[in-house]
């Protein structure tokens, strides 16, 4: 039997959560944290923020799928978001 | 629970939030990576001694949205302010962050110069293709063939190769990343703080709403897309492929990264074995080799002697020796008497020749306007010089003239004329050049201006080391001549 290739510490490895906190006020809606989110977590609102842009929002459906990848807040132009650390 | 706070809150001025960029631009995501990198390296580096200088444009905002020093600076002069930044406090870690408008076009001089200099700079270039603050015009940096408001039907100049320009310049460091490289920006400002000299990151940045509009690139995302599928990056790429065209892929990667010496290290170790001064700065906390107790002892100053205001006006022509007339007279006043002296100098373009002229204002008072309008004193070495400033010359003053040289006429009521043949005696002192110097005896033979020994000190501080003998020779056939003028022996 061949063994399939794993991490010998897979067992103890944890995933990162994270949970993404969103500026509303300063998002301006370019879609950089919701294109370049790995597990595709983020998602726009429905309601518009007070320049009238649509922000990211987590859905409930996708609560805690977050991985703190952070990709979203190193794309993110305008500091309006950054995941916090959840574990 | 207090308010969230931004992670590089720190160093970002979350009250200044949101930024004036627009939606997806490039700045803001570069802004952001900076003070990631900044925020890893706080522990070592200060952070208070990091200063960011920026230009005018859009990026030129950025020293605004820094929890550092800034500042704001002119059109195109940002690399000009950073250097005297640099200069006057080198523990400063002076990055420049300003647009491709504001540092290749405006100030592209300043640029070419700094990175020829090698000035310790850390340059992060925003290159957005177009103008963007005023309207997406067409610039030094629009690739070919790309459309902006000013260019409708592309455009057909060729943009800067600023990998190329700056390795060819002598940068110590050049990079160029896209602003969807926000990690290999990151990693090239920490490379780049490592290092000393002029390090020059291009950050190519999308401009979504002014660029990106008219080149079918309309949204943040699509540039970004455009950045990812539209770059290659490269290990050791060669600057002479890095010009961007929008048909083949943009060159990204570090064109050049040597370990010449930067500008200050090359200023210390040149200078310092010549001045003995280890350490140059510029807020005066320098150290002076041991010399400092003997231009004390010059230094003291004896009792003011006190004058009225005189304003004495020097005119001749280039090569006279004008200018170091009235900087004597000004330093034997000022420095060796203990008055007050201004000094100004007017002359034209030529070196040798054109009718030149330095105004001094020697007294006892602080003097509150350093031109000469209505001189009391005129002293005048040539004719072309007496044709020029013969309008200047006051009813009632005081005229001192080359005898041989200047044919005075229409003088205005009251004038006193003393001649001096201070060519002639010059030449028989045995050189022409030290007229100037016959002239300045003759004149403090007549006059009480200053004391003849603070002229005398004043002469030998200004003059060419190892002729001192020579003009003191020449003041002294000149004062000789006064003496007997003021007696009355010649007219």
């Amino acid at each position: 039997m061949i063994k399939k290739r794993m991490l010998l510490n897979l067992d103890k490895l944890k995933i990162p959560k994270g949970k993404p906190i969103v500026f509303a006020e300063r998002c301006k809606g370019c879609g950089l944290c919701i294109e370049y989110c790995p597990k595709q977590v983020l998602s726009f609102s429905d309601d518009y923020n007070e320049k009238g842009y649509h922000y990211p929002v987590i859905p409930p459906e996708k609560e805690g799928e977050c991985i703190r990848c952070g990709f979203c807040r190193q794309v993110c132009p305008d500091f309006a978001i950054y995941v916090e650390d959840e574990n | 629970m207090g308010v969230k706070r931004h992670p590089m809150g720190e160093l970002i001025r979350e009250d200044r939030m949101p930024h004036i960029f627009c939606p997806g631009c490039g700045i803001g995501a570069t802004i952001s990576n900076i003070a990631e990198a900044l925020t890893e390296v706080k522990d070592e580096i200060d952070l208070n001694k990091v200063a960011v200088v920026s230009g005018i444009g859009c990026s030129g905002r950025a020293a605004g949205y820094f929890w550092l020093d800034g500042f704001h600076t002119t059109h195109g002069r940002p690399i000009a302010f950073a250097t005297g930044l640099k200069l006057s406090n080198p523990d400063l870690n002076v990055i420049v962050f300003s647009g491709d408008g504001d540092l290749t076009t405006i100030g592209g001089n300043h640029l070419i110069h700094g990175a020829r200099r090698n000035m310790d700079l850390i340059v992060i270039c925003i290159n957005n293709f177009n103008y963007g603050m005023t309207g997406g015009q067409m610039g030094a940096t629009t690739p070919s063939h790309t459309k902006t408001t000013t260019s409708i039907y592309g455009n057909y100049e060729t943009p800067f190769n600023l990998p190329a320009l700056l390795t060819a310049c002598g940068a110590n460091y050049v990079a160029r990343w896209t602003s969807a490289h926000s990690h290999y920006i990151k990693r090239s400002f920490l490379d780049a703080l490592k290092k000393e000299g002029f390090r020059f990151i291009e950050v190519i940045s999308a401009c979504p709403v002014n660029w990106g509009r008219r080149n079918k690139l309309r949204t943040g995302k699509d540039m970004v897309k455009f950045f990812l599928e539209h770059t290659v990056i490269k290990e050791n790429p060669d600057p002479k492929d890095a010009l961007i065209q929008m048909d083949t892929p943009i060159l990204c990667g570090v064109f050049a990264d040597r370990n010449a010496p930067g500008y200050m290290r090359a200023m210390r170790e040149c200078l310092s074995s010549k001045v003995g001064i280890s350490e140059f700065r510029g807020d005066g906390k320098v150290e002076l080799p041991e010399d400092k107790e003997k231009e004390k002892k010059t230094l003291e100053i004896p009792k003011p002697k006190q004058i009225k205001e005189v304003k004495i006006k020097l005119a001749g022509l280039g090569g006279q020796g004008i200018a170091l007339l009235g900087l004597i007279i000004g330093r034997a006043a000022c420095v060796f008497d203990g008055n007050e002296a201004a000094y100004t100098q007017e002359y034209g373009a030529e070196a040798r020749g054109g009718a030149s002229a330095s105004c001094v204002i020697i007294s006892s008072e602080k003097i509150d306007f350093p031109y000469v309008k209505k001189p009391d004193v005129m002293v005048i070495m040539a004719q072309g010089a007496f044709r020029k400033y013969r309008k200047d010359i006051q009813p009632n003053s005081v005229v001192f003239i080359d005898k041989d040289l200047v044919k005075p006429s229409n003088l205005p009521e009251g004038v006193k004329a003393y001649a001096v043949p201070a060519t002639r005696i010059a030449e028989q002192v045995g050189r022409t050049v030290v007229a100037n110097i016959v002239m300045l005896g003759f004149i403090s033979a007549l006059t009480d201006f200053f004391s003849l020994e603070a002229v005398k000190a004043a002469l030998k501080m200004s003059v060419p080391k190892g002729t001192e003998e020579f003009n003191l020779k020449a003041f002294a056939a000149g004062y000789e001549y006064g003496e007997k003028v003021k007696k009355g022996e010649i007219v």
